[in-house]
């Protein structure tokens, strides 16, 4: 066997070992990336949520109600403007 | 053992068979050669192809909408996760159906025989519910049923319900823009959906990644000028005010007089954009743009305005309307009752028709035309709303003795209670008219749009302020502390056979606080029944009401507070 034979040889098997490095870094990668990728789902579920109560915890409507009918609230019919 | 032996040396097998069969087995393993090399040649990127097809698949994922929101950051619109359940009848376990049904809280019995008459007819896939929430999906999940199939998405909710609905808008169950703001602004709100490429078994489970094609970008943000306090009140007083006088519908509209931001802006009837099941099609109009009204006697300070800017009259002109009607062509044009003599704020304060016909003869149709047409009427405000009305407003040639008459208290011409709203910003804006915006991301900086001059300006507004005096037509609306100015309209509704004796439409549009303007209203209330129906009667005190309340929220300080400091409920000091 010559000593080209033998380059090529090397040079064979350092390409094949790269390109399994390689894989395997992709395979790895993506699979942190869908880990992260799957936390920001579920933080921007949580975050859909919690900004959906609160829109409907702080709705005018459902705060008028409640104060007119659970703390007797009005308005005020005595109004006194004090001159700033 | 030799008889065995001398068998087994006489019997010989004839060489032909041992040919024959080896060639048939050289034969057989040249086809099985052959058909190798053919898969491995010809027919692989076929069978490759097919093979992908069976296993490899694309998958999409939704992009989430974009959020609306008040100028606060209040939610209108949000898209939550939701996720829809089905499954392939041919390959789910009928005995755990149940296991399923559970957790969604529906009848089992009924759901299996759902699942087993859609495998009877050899449908490949059914929705078994759509739009679950996320928890209840991974509890089905779960389960490891096979054949069920989990489709994520998202659904859309309206906080706010009723009281911003015509703003915002809806989506349909497929989350593309139908009504408001969601139509108007559909690509921008809409993101751009994902697509991986992915590995799954028989049962449709994901076996592994292959690749992601394009990740999943969410749409872009909205944010609103309104203000959702402002918008309550102003809903609810409406609301308040439509059902007290019987009304057929009603619109208000409250923008910055500063800016011409759209802080409030309401309609009767309203709608529930999270209830689908109770939509009336007429209720999802918002009127407030999509509707136009002959505006009556509110358009009165522009013809003031007009007659100022001519330098043909001054405040002070004394304007004879004895005998309180006069005759133009077969029509006879009345004032309420005989007013007399009259300066251009009495002609303001009494909404004196013949006043106005008079100034508008005087300066002729071209100046009439200019100044309402530079006050935005007749034009689209550049909101690009869905389905925005532009209004009616006949060119100077159109307007003879007649309708120049009729244009100058508000008949003859049309405009939305957006439109009316945007105009008196001039009065506010010292004579200029900036375009009013709804949406803070398109908000342009265009030049202020010249009207009037600024001290014309100021004096019709000084009229208008009389106007809610107790000789004016609309004391109903002051504001307890505040100086309020405003003109009433009230207009005969259009019917089918002309206008129509009894039907009226009832207009109040109004500033607060004069000495610096803040707010900018207009309240439209349409057909109100019973015995009061005169703008100064039905629309003002809902002015009144919301404006007390705006200010109030707004922390606009009192600029009508008495000599000694101290102004009780009732004007007494």
């Amino acid at each position: 066997m010559s000593q080209f034979n033998i380059l090529i040889w090397i040079c064979v098997m350092a390409s094949a070992l790269i390109q399994i490095a390689i894989t395997q870094s992709n395979r790895e990668l993506m699979q942190a990336w869908s880990l992260l990728d799957r936390q920001v789902k579920d933080l921007r579920l949580e975050q859909t949520r919690m900004v959906l109560e609160l829109g409907t915890l702080i709705s005018y409507t459902r705060v008028d109600l409640r104060a007119r009918a659970e703390l007797d609230m009005m308005e005020a019919d005595d109004v006194r403007v004090l001159k700033p | 053992m030799n008889a065995h032996s001398e068998e087994s040396s006489t019997y010989s097998i004839p060489r032909w068979r041992f040919i024959v069969v080896l060639v048939a087995l050289g034969l057989l393993l040249g086809a099985i050669l052959v058909r190798l090399i053919m898969l491995h040649t010809i027919d692989q990127p076929f069978l490759f192809e097919e093979g992908e097809k069976r296993v490899v698949r694309a998958q999409l994922e939704t992009a989430r909408r974009g959020m609306i929101t008040d100028r606060f950051g209040n939610p209108l619109a949000v898209s939550t996760p939701v996720v829809d359940i089905g499954l392939h009848p041919a390959q789910v376990d009928l005995a755990r159906i149940p296991e399923i049904a559970r957790i969604l809280g529906q009848p089992a019995d009924a759901m299996v025989r759902t699942v087993r008459e859609a495998a009877a007819k050899g449908r490949g896939f059914i929705y078994l519910d759509r739009q679950v929430e996320p928890d209840l999906a991974k509890a089905i999940a779960e389960l490891g049923i096979d054949g069920i199939q989990l489709q994520e998405g998202f659904r859309r909710f309206y906080p706010a319900a009723e009281v911003a609905s015509h703003v915002v808008g809806i989506v349909n169950i497929d989350g593309q823009g139908q009504e408001g703001l969601e139509l108007a602004y559909d690509k921008y709100l809409t993101g751009k959906d994902g697509k991986r490429t992915v590995v799954k078994d028989r049962y449709g489970h994901i076996v592994k990644q292959v690749s992601v094609d394009s990740v999943a970008e969410p749409g872009r943000d909205i944010t609103l000028t309104i203000d959702l306090r402002l918008q309550y009140l102003a809903y609810r007083e409406l609301m308040a005010a439509v059902q007290t006088h019987h009304a057929r519908s009603g619109s208000a509209v409250i923008l910055d007089a500063r800016t011409s931001e759209i802080l409030a802006m309401v309609n009767q009837g309203a709608y529930n954009p999270n209830n689908r099941a109770n939509f009336v099609a007429s209720n999802m109009r918002n009127r407030a743009v999509a509707d136009v009204i002959e505006p009556g006697s509110t358009v009165k300070p522009f013809t003031v305005a007009a007659a100022l800017e001519s330098g043909l009259f001054q405040p002070t002109t004394l304007v004879d309307t004895n005998p309180g009607w006069v005759r133009v062509r077969n029509k006879t044009i009345r004032d309420h009752r005989n007013y007399g003599v009259l300066d251009l704020t009495g002609i303001i304060t009494k909404s004196s028709n013949v006043g106005s016909r008079f100034l508008a003869k005087t300066i002729g149709p071209q100046a009439l035309w200019k100044m309402f047409s530079d006050a935005g009427m007749g034009q689209p405000s550049g909101l690009g709303f869905p389905g925005e009305s532009v209004g009616v407003l006949p060119f100077p040639e159109q307007l003879d003795e007649l309708r120049l008459a009729t244009a100058s208290y508000g008949y003859s011409i049309a405009m939305s209670p957006l439109q009316l709203a945007q105009a008196y910003t001039s009065f506010t804006q010292q004579g200029c008219r900036k375009p009013a915006y709804l949406v803070a991301e398109a908000r342009r900086e265009e030049p202020c749009h010249p009207v009037m001059s600024e001290k014309v300006a100021r004096q019709v507004l000084d009229m208008m302020e009389t106007v809610t005096s107790n000789v004016g037509t609309a004391s109903r609306a002051r504001v307890m502390g505040y100086r309020v100015g405003g003109k009433t309209g009230t207009a005969h509704r259009v019917g089918d056979h002309g206008y129509e004796e009894s039907s009226y439409t009832a207009v109040f549009a109004g500033v607060a606080p004069i000495t610096n303007p803040d707010l900018v209203m207009v309240v439209v209330i349409d057909d109100p029944q019973g015995k009061e129906y005169y703008g100064g009667e039905v629309s003002a005190p809902v002015f009144g009401r919301i404006m007390e309340q705006a200010l109030r929220l707004r922390q606009v300080p009192p600029d009508n507070v008495g000599k000694n400091g101290l102004q009780i409920a009732g004007g007494a000091q």
